[in-house]
């Protein structure tokens, strides 16, 4: 008999019935060795008959102190079923999620926000996993619960860290972007000035306010685009045409692009159907890329936005005719903290975000690249039937 | 009156840059590309070129001017520019450059630059003459 099917049953009903094999002694003590000694909780629950909450069989030391009870009888583990008044007040999100964790088939995972006494927001994650007897049936559930809090909080930090350094990035291109336009609008409104009493100025003039006009709506167009970009993201998606994503991006990364010698180039692919997106991500996540590619390219780069249809969905690629990655860069260009630009600056969290980003969207995210002639990243995202 | 060239790739700003050079008595040529740039400075030999330091793509205005130097080697040269961190570069590069001028700047700024670079082609001028 092996371990998976030996272990759940007896918990269950701990004195060994006829016909089962007693386990040795000192494996049954590793197992609960094991169990009481793991920081992750680990509750394992008996599918609910009349009751319609689950009881509780087991319940390991760190997650008695999950459930927010004193783990007074950490040597025995067993809590014999203990009714979920006894433990947690029944409509603590903890016991709804092992509720509703029974209703499920397989595999079960949420994530459960608990706030302790001092009102600090505490992230669990409720993995659950249901135990089968002999016969296949479905009798208990094994719940791990970790505290992802400190973790949540810290991908939470690295990405906004990352929009920041995307946003001052774009902040910097943008913000000399706003000499262009005021220094036009200032020569004009002097010229105008200067001609205003002479007879002939009538034509010249026009030209001048015209040019001041343009000019300030040009300036405020600059700066919309910058505050859009530095308020809070909206979490919430909505059909986009990945087209305009793909323009905004790239009117976003021009100044980026031209102070350093690279011509950006567009490539679209009309009538694509329109995915669901938060938009700023995804341009988070292509100015990420139009910036890699800059970057890697030799001072006449030539980077191109590509859009096409994609099985079940839509494509942007962003290619360059860059240096290319060699096999080992390639194999790590995922990985956060990978960078090859320590020195410059590099915090080698951009690629890692993004992949998490397009993970997000339920997209995929391929890289392609060869030494010497340049990388093109390819990013699926899917669109749902119907939409 | 002063023949001068302005090569700028931002149109609007070229436009309001010429008005008020104009308006100055000078006659002015505009070019919105480098390349474009570099021939109008090589046909018609200005005695001034105001280029923009950061021009789309791969020549920037030191190289247009240097460029054009080539060709007319009393040609003076100013460079604008609204990047300020590329300030350094333009200073590195800056041989034979009269000013640098960062945008914005008011009308003032770029006549007296102007009037300083054209009274130098003058000295020079004079200098030749009396030196023959």
């Amino acid at each position: 008999m092996g371990h998976s099917t030996l272990f759940p049953i007896r918990l269950d009903e701990p004195a060994v019935k006829a016909g089962h094999a007693e386990p040795a002694a000192a494996e049954w003590h590793l197992f609960r060795q094991a169990l009481d000694h793991s920081s992750d909780g680990v509750l394992i629950t008996k599918q609910p008959s009349e009751s319609a909450w689950p009881l509780v069989l087991y319940a390991n030391p760190a997650s008695n102190a999950f459930l927010g009870r004193v783990a007074s009888d950490s040597a025995s583990g067993l809590t014999n079923g203990v009714p979920p008044s006894l433990s947690l007040s029944s409509d603590s999100p903890l016991w709804k999620s092992l509720k509703e964790s029974h209703q499920a088939d397989g595999v079960f995972s949420s994530e459960v926000i608990l706030h302790d006494e001092a009102g600090c927001k505490n992230i669990l994650q409720l993995r659950s996993e249901p135990v089968y007897d002999d016969s296949r049936q479905l009798t208990h559930r094994i719940a791990i619960l970790r505290d992802v809090t400190q973790q949540i909080h810290l991908e939470e930090t690295v990405r906004q860290n990352e929009r920041l350094a995307c946003i001052g990035l774009l902040a910097a291109g943008i913000a000399h972007e706003i000499n262009n336009p005021t220094g036009s609008a200032l020569l004009a409104a002097e010229t105008a000035l200067a001609i205003m009493n002479s007879p002939q100025s009538s034509e010249q003039m026009v030209a001048c306010l015209r040019n001041i006009v343009t000019s300030m709506d040009r300036c405020g167009r600059i700066v919309r685009t910058l505050l859009r970009y530095s308020r809070e993201e909206p979490s919430e998606r909505q059909a986009c045409n990945i087209n305009d994503v793909a323009e905004q991006s790239l009117e976003l990364a021009r100044p980026y692009a031209e102070r350093h010698g690279a011509e950006l180039r567009l490539d679209l692919e009309p009538d694509l159907p329109l995915a669901p997106m938060n938009p700023l991500e995804i341009e988070l996540v292509l100015v990420n890329l139009i910036r890699n590619a800059v970057e890697a390219g030799r001072g006449d780069a030539v980077i191109t936005i590509r859009t096409g249809p994609a099985q079940g969905g839509v494509q942007i690629a962003v290619s360059d005719n860059g240096c290319g990655m060699n096999k080992e860069q390639l194999a790590h260009v995922f990985d956060p903290l990978y960078t090859t630009r320590r020195q410059v600056g590099g915090s080698g969290l951009g690629m890692s975000i993004a992949y998490g980003i397009v993970q997000k969207h339920q997209g995929r995210m391929e890289v392609q690249s060869q030494l010497g002639s340049g990388t093109t990243v390819t990013i699926d995202l899917p669109v749902p039937a119907g939409l | 009156m002063a023949q001068i060239l302005v090569v700028e790739d931002d149109r609007p700003f070229a436009d309001a840059l010429a008005s008020t050079l104009r308006l100055e008595g000078h006659s002015v040529l505009i070019a919105v590309t480098a390349y474009e740039g570099v021939q109008l400075g090589i046909t018609h030999c200005p005695d001034v070129v105001i280029a923009d330091w950061m021009l789309k793509h791969q020549l920037h205005g030191g190289d247009v001017c240097e460029r054009i130097r080539i060709a007319w080697p009393n040609t003076k040269t100013i460079i604008i520019s609204g990047y300020p961190d590329v300030m350094p570069q333009v200073d590195r590069w800056s041989e034979g450059t009269e000013t640098i001028i960062e945008k914005p700047f008011h009308k003032e700024r770029i006549i007296e630059a102007v009037n300083q670079a054209l009274s130098r082609t003058t000295d020079l001028a004079a200098n030749t003459a009396t030196e023959d």
